[in-house]
């Protein structure tokens, strides 16, 4: 077969006639790697560190512009402001990026932009330039307050994981779709839904495959999250001051609508003051809830509770409990006598809570296994426990006990679950010392905790003194 | 082995640059971007040359593509971690350009990431050395190029 049937495959600038043909191949055998398809030589520069692909502009002047085809960004401003302080690096900083975001007719994939004071100003171009890359992964942190213009961050057919990390205002129609999106994680952002139709009918996110939604101190008037396929939900909301000047003290700060029915891991933590959240439908059967419940005036508690239990019973559900109140909640009268039944609980873990509260809490969870109590309680005096009838959990489920952080305070307690836990397998109290000369002291108490008659005679009970010097 | 590999007629004829002429089935062939729009145009008598192939390289990618397990990832990554675990960083950078050129269906991504892990942290010095990049810069252009990106020098490897 003559070489003219043959096809020719080769890079695009080697000519086909035989006199150059020598020359070009003597170069290309030199430096052939200089010569793949620049698509291929930006996934090369792609599985290096963004500041390694920027390096290799220096090899030679082919190489100039070859890592802005990198379709994996990382970039830290503050890396290169550690070398050098100067408004030259900052517009450097921009032009980098820039750089990556003019390329024509080429795709992102993933972008992880962490930004200073510096260069948040110029979130506003860059994040709609991000989102005509078609990115998959974006995950933007800024230091400094922006107001973000209206964009379609929350309307993207692309993106798959998104996490903003940026003390933003932004304004967002009434109704988002993310149709591929399977991470959300939003933090200190503020939904402004004034002068649209959100204020009314509140913002709608539509999120068909998300499986983790994680918001952390964001502001939105009314949301209702469509995700029928959402495994974890994590919402963190603290009280502000002042508050946004579109939010009006009639109505709630934060009301969260989940749909979903796959829930299995809730966590929330803050302040219930402003906060509903609602789960519709309610929490499955075998979900673990982990809440972190505070109140900031004294004055709120009674209210405070009210929202507490509207929670509760929105998680009646659940497997698994943990419970921590901070700062007054805790004393709010009969807080949890009207809560309701936990009929599948089967581990409930506490922190700080009141010999009240954690017998009302007892008696609405028949099939208890295992009790943890961190740092229990406070003033627990005999006469209670004498006058207390042993809740049913304590007689024929409960197995396990462990009290974190005892003190002497609690020996009435341990006493109680001894002497009335009528399947009793293992208890294991432990307790840091800060001084060493209080050691003894808890000895005794430890020995007069074994003198204790077990009503389940074959209960292991363990009790561990560590010190901190 | 390729040569016997497909006694169909339909096979695809593959000339490396040293001369060797392999037979693939069309679904190997397919497998490589850039010479698909030739295969659908081609029959027996067809040869493709591929001017930037040996006869190593497309051992080795045939041998990836008819190797590589259907399913399960980890049955995957355990069989591309066996395929490259061989090759000297020679042998890979041959192979990188063969697959990079044949735009091979899965192969660049292998080939990408091994190669980035021989060059993470080296100096350009070692980088121009191991691609075999020709400087065509002037000393003064280069030290202004590296004074422009200053920040990304911090932190590399003495060769």
């Amino acid at each position: 077969m003559s070489q003219d049937d043959a096809v020719v495959v080769g890079p695009s600038d080697v000519p086909e006639n035989d006199s150059s043909e020598n020359q070009i191949i003597v170069d290309s055998d030199l430096d052939k790697i200089s010569y793949l398809p620049i698509e291929v030589l930006g996934h090369i520069l792609s599985f290096l560190v963004t500041k390694e692909a920027i390096r290799t502009s220096v090899l030679s002047k082919r190489w100039i512009d070859n890592w802005t085809f990198i379709d994996n960004i990382v970039l830290d401003d503050t890396l290169l402001y550690s070398v050098n302080r100067s408004n030259t690096v900052y517009r450097h900083f921009g032009n980098l990026v820039n750089r990556v975001l003019r390329r024509t007719n080429s795709s992102i994939r993933s972008c992880s932009l962490n930004l200073s004071a510096h260069n948040t100003h110029h979130l506003n171009s860059w994040i709609p330039a991000i989102l005509e890359k078609r990115v998959q992964n974006l995950c933007i942190r800024a230091a400094s307050y922006i107001v973000l213009s209206p964009c379609f961050l929350f309307d993207c057919n692309s993106l798959v994981e998104l996490m903003l990390d940026i003390d933003c205002t932004v304004k967002v129609p009434a109704s988002n779709c993310l149709p591929k999106l399977q991470i959300l994680r939003l933090y200190r952002i503020t939904f402004d839904c004034s002068s649209s139709s959100a204020e009314v009918r509140g913002l709608v996110l539509c999120l068909p495959v998300l499986k983790v939604f994680d918001s952390r101190q964001c502001i939105w008037h009314y949301v209702t999250i469509e995700a029928p396929l959402l495994e974890s939900f994590h919402l963190e909301f603290y009280n502000y001051w002042p508050l946004p000047y579109y939010v009006t003290h009639n109505c709630s700060l934060v009301i969260v609508k989940v749909c979903s029915s796959r829930v299995a891991k809730f966590f929330y933590r803050g302040h219930l003051m402003e906060g509903f959240i609602i789960f519709d439908p309610p929490l499955v059967h075998n979900a673990s809830a982990d809440l972190l419940l505070e109140t900031c005036r004294e004055e709120d508690v009674q209210h405070a509770a009210n929202h507490a239990r509207a929670l509760l019973a929105q998680i009646q559900e659940v497997e698994c409990l943990k419970l921590a109140f901070r700062q007054h909640l805790v004393y709010a009268k009969d807080f949890l006598a009207n809560a309701p039944v936990f009929r599948r609980l089967t581990s409930l873990q506490l922190d700080k809570v009141t010999v009240e509260a954690l017998f009302d809490l007892l008696n609405k969870s028949p099939n208890l296994n295992t009790l943890v109590l961190n740092d229990a309680t406070t003033a627990i005096d005999q006469d209670l426990f004498a006058s207390q009838m042993a809740p049913p959990c304590l007689l024929f489920s409960l197995k396990v006990v462990l009290i974190r952080e005892f003190e002497p305070v609690h020996l009435h307690l341990a006493k109680f679950v001894i002497e009335k836990a009528g399947v009793l397998e293992h208890m294991a109290i432990s307790t840091v010392m800060l001084w060493r000369r209080l050691v003894p002291a808890m000895q005794n108490i430890k020995d007069e905790l074994f003198s204790f008659s077990k009503y389940s005679t074959n209960a292991l009970i363990e009790f561990s003194i560590n010190t901190n010097d | 082995m390729a040569e016997k590999a497909s006694p169909s007629s339909n096979s695809i004829s593959l000339k490396t640059v040293d001369g060797k002429i392999f037979k693939v089935s069309p679904a190997i062939a397919n497998q490589m971007l850039t010479i698909q729009p030739l295969i659908k145009d081609s029959d027996s008598s067809t040869i493709i040359s591929l001017p930037d192939v040996a006869a190593f390289h497309l051992t080795k990618i045939i041998e990836y593509l008819e190797g590589k397990p259907a399913a399960a990832p980890s049955a995957v990554d355990a069989f591309e971690a066996q395929f490259v675990k061989d090759l000297s960083p020679e042998e890979l950078k041959g192979l990188l350009i063969a697959v990079g050129y044949l735009k091979v269906n899965g192969l660049v991504d292998l080939m990408a990431n091994t190669v980035a892990k021989l060059i993470e942290n080296k100096s350009v010095e070692y980088v121009r050395k191991f691609f075999g990049v020709v400087n065509d810069f002037t000393p003064a252009e280069e030290a202004k190029c590296r004074q422009e990106h200053a920040w990304a020098f911090d932190g590399v490897d003495e060769d």
